[in-house]
């Protein structure tokens, strides 16, 4: 079908296809489509030569732009991912990932936020460092979703007059709770010192440098508990006990403040003096930080 | 600078794009500017620092808004939460027009994130100046299309780009973003003459002129905005002026970013032309 | 102690603690932001500012460039060396063909 003979939509549809396929190894528009078909009979069909550059080539313009597009504002959100997997096989999952998650919104600053989950089910494309890499993907993700989330108002005074074991409580909405395999905040926090301090050494972008997987000396499978969040327009990494980080994922789920308590506590060995301890402590730390708000209208309905 | 109902019959003289590496100068040393335009995506967000320094240029300056993912040429239907954003943002800004581009990027809910050429048919007519009724009608402050740089036209094609334009602000109402530099880049790029393109367009409806650099390879040219403008597009920004009579202008630069001063001496002079008998006077005594 | 009790007990630590924060946070917010940011900055962890994450994702070049957020690779040296934006893809290497080629 040539292009006089299509709507609209379906011109939309086949140049959408065209300029998201990806490209060869040596980053040119492919000769053949998903389907088998010939390229340059689809690029013909869609689109004028000119004197200079064929319908293929023209059409090739949109199509490595598209990738390079994409592939870079995959790279500036996981470059610490980048760099513990190297730049070969982040390129290999940044395609793959793409190829069954290309944007579905209007801002590329949601591109990478099925990356974290997708990793995780596709263990070989990240080879030995798989759960490493899967962690340093999602500290990297709270980054983003941390950095401009919303900020509601703290629970006020009198508000918390109020509270109760049954009393529902909400989290600041730019707080995210990460139970990571691999203290990989600081392997993230590590790498970016080291890329700047190796940068300004070298009078070079950052991301000109580092093509191999980064070393990692000392790097091992250790638990960690981890809150990103926002103080002062910055994002921090703050770490958290497991007792703190299950109490605040039960509040974040809308568990009755009682119930989220005993479910942080249920597997601790502190004893009754200490937990009450910690409890005073990490509460007071909440409510200083603004991390504790009154839920949504949706969840108070829901808890009566 | 009388402005047209398109504008909202601002007299916003010349402005730049605001870009993060100016932020600690303009901050520090308060620099008169005209007025800044910003991408209106970058700050569709919930929170954080971007919008706190929006607010704090909005404090000090003009803005106005500018998109690059409304798609006006998609077939499919906006996203409402799409919508929804730019509408906050636009009551937060108070910007008294808004632009996005002539084009489409987006097609069954998944997005290319680029400007991509339309076939200029009677159907894409249609439904384009549909989409921007419909946009500007939720807004409800006066949208402005912009010509976009192109690689590729379509077999498709019943008609010429200014022809395109013309029939798509006429049926939406709309106003005209125009850019000269991409004009320039598409002539180039489709071999067409880019004077007879600003010599047709509907001159009443030019809300705002864009004005930028480019890069210029083997086979074509690419929409980089990373250089000064070049005396080609100049020509076509005076003879822009020429027809439409002085009109907010904006100069993008994007990659690349110089300093502040840089960037705003190339803007100012935009001035030559807008002014041209003031010009003229300050050379003298100068 | 009975179940009930320890839990009358957890729940008054949690809620004095969170009282006695909101306070602090309260005062802080009579003080000048310095003093109230040290206080509230001292509890946060630690500072993370992200490689190029800050920057926005979006710019107005037509989206089309080379460089940057629309174009090369970082992987490609700044447009250097490979061939992934020369001749009829993109970037100039050198640039020493392209100008004036158009003029």
């Amino acid at each position: 079908m040539s292009a006089g003979t299509m709507s609209l939509e379906q011109v939309q549809r086949a140049m959408a296809a065209a300029v998201m396929q990806p490209l060869t190894e040596d980053e040119q528009m492919r000769s053949t489509a998903a389907d088998g078909r010939s390229m340059a009979a689809i690029a013909e069909s869609l689109i004028a030569p000119n004197s200079r550059l064929s319908s293929f080539e023209r059409l090739e313009i949109y199509n490595r732009q598209y990738w390079f597009r994409v592939l870079g504002a995959l790279a500036e959100d996981f470059s610490a991912l980048r760099a513990v997997v190297g730049a070969r096989a982040f390129e290999a999952i940044s395609v793959a990932y793409l190829t069954e998650h290309p944007s579905r919104s209007f801002t590329l600053r949601n591109l990478g936020s099925k990356l974290p989950e997708w990793l995780a089910q596709h263990p070989q494309m990240a080879g030995r460092r798989h759960r490493l890499a899967v962690d340093i993907a999602r500290v990297e993700w709270a980054f983003v979703e941390a950095f401009d989330g919303a900020e509601h108002d703290p629970l006020t005074a009198e508000q918390i007059a109020t509270l109760d074991g049954g009393s529902r409580l909400a989290l600041q909405p730019h707080l995210r709770l990460l139970a990571l395999e691999y203290p990989a905040d600081e392997v993230v926090r590590g790498l970016h010192a080291g890329e700047k301090r190796q940068a300004s050494e070298a009078g070079i972008a950052s991301e000109e440098i580092e093509e191999a997987p980064a070393a990692l000396p000392g790097i091992r499978r250790r638990p960690a508990w981890v809150a990103a969040h926002r103080v002062e327009h910055a994002v921090y990494y703050k770490r958290l006990r497991r007792e703190e980080f299950v109490t605040l994922r039960c509040l974040s789920e809308g568990k009755p403040l009682a119930d989220a308590i005993a479910a942080g506590f249920a597997e601790s060995r502190l004893n009754e003096v200490q937990t009450a301890r910690c409890l005073r402590a990490w509460f007071a730390n909440w409510a200083e930080l603004g991390w504790l708000c009154a839920p949504e209208l949706e969840l108070l309905m829901e808890g009566m | 600078m009388a402005g047209n109902r398109f504008n909202a019959y601002q007299d916003h003289g010349v402005g730049i794009g605001l870009r993060i590496p100016h932020y600690a100068h303009i901050f520090a040393r308060k620099p008169v500017v005209d007025w800044f335009e910003i991408i209106s995506e970058n700050f569709m967000i919930d929170g954080g620092r971007p919008l706190a320094m929006l607010d704090r240029i909005l404090e000090q300056y003009r803005v106005v808004q500018h998109g690059v993912s409304m798609y006006f040429g998609s077939v499919t239907p906006p996203d409402p939460e799409h919508l929804r954003r730019l509408k906050q943002l636009v009551r937060r800004t108070g910007t008294p027009w808004l632009s996005d581009h002539l084009c489409w990027g987006s097609v069954d809910g998944t997005y290319t994130h680029d400007l991509l050429p339309l076939p200029y048919t009677w159907e894409a007519v249609e439904r384009t100046a549909e989409r921007v009724r419909m946009v500007q009608d939720y807004l409800e402050i006066p949208v402005a299309v912009e010509n976009v740089s192109s690689y590729a036209a379509f077999t498709s094609s019943q008609m010429t780009e200014w022809e395109f334009l013309t029939e798509v602000v006429e049926r939406a109402d709309c106003g005209i973003l125009l850019d000269v530099n991409n004009i320039y880049v598409s002539a180039m790029n489709h071999e067409f003459d880019a004077m007879e393109y600003v010599n047709a367009v509907p001159a009443h409806r030019v809300a705002q002129i864009h004005i930028a650099g480019h890069s210029k390879y083997e086979k074509y040219i690419l929409d980089t905005h990373d250089h000064p403008v070049i005396d080609p597009v100049w020509d076509l920004y005076a003879r822009a002026i020429e027809r439409c009579g002085p009109t907010p202008t904006l100069l993008e630069w994007d990659d690349r970013i110089p300093s502040f001063d840089e960037v705003h001496a190339e803007a100012k002079k935009a001035e030559r032309y807008l002014h041209p008998q003031a010009a003229t006077l300050t050379e003298a005594v100068g | 102690m009975k179940k009930n009790q320890l839990n009358a007990m957890l729940l008054t630590a949690a809620l004095s603690g969170l009282m006695g924060g909101t306070a602090i946070a309260a005062h802080a917010a009579t003080q000048s932001p310095a003093q109230a940011n040290t206080a509230r900055l001292m509890k946060a962890g630690f500072r993370y500012d992200g490689t190029n994450a800050a920057t926005p994702k979006h710019s107005c070049k037509g989206q089309n460039s080379c460089k940057g957020q629309g174009g090369c690779k970082s992987s490609d040296n700044g447009c250097k060396g490979k061939n992934s934006c020369k001749g009829k893809g993109g970037c100039a290497t050198d640039g020493s063909k392209m100008p004036g080629h158009f003029a």
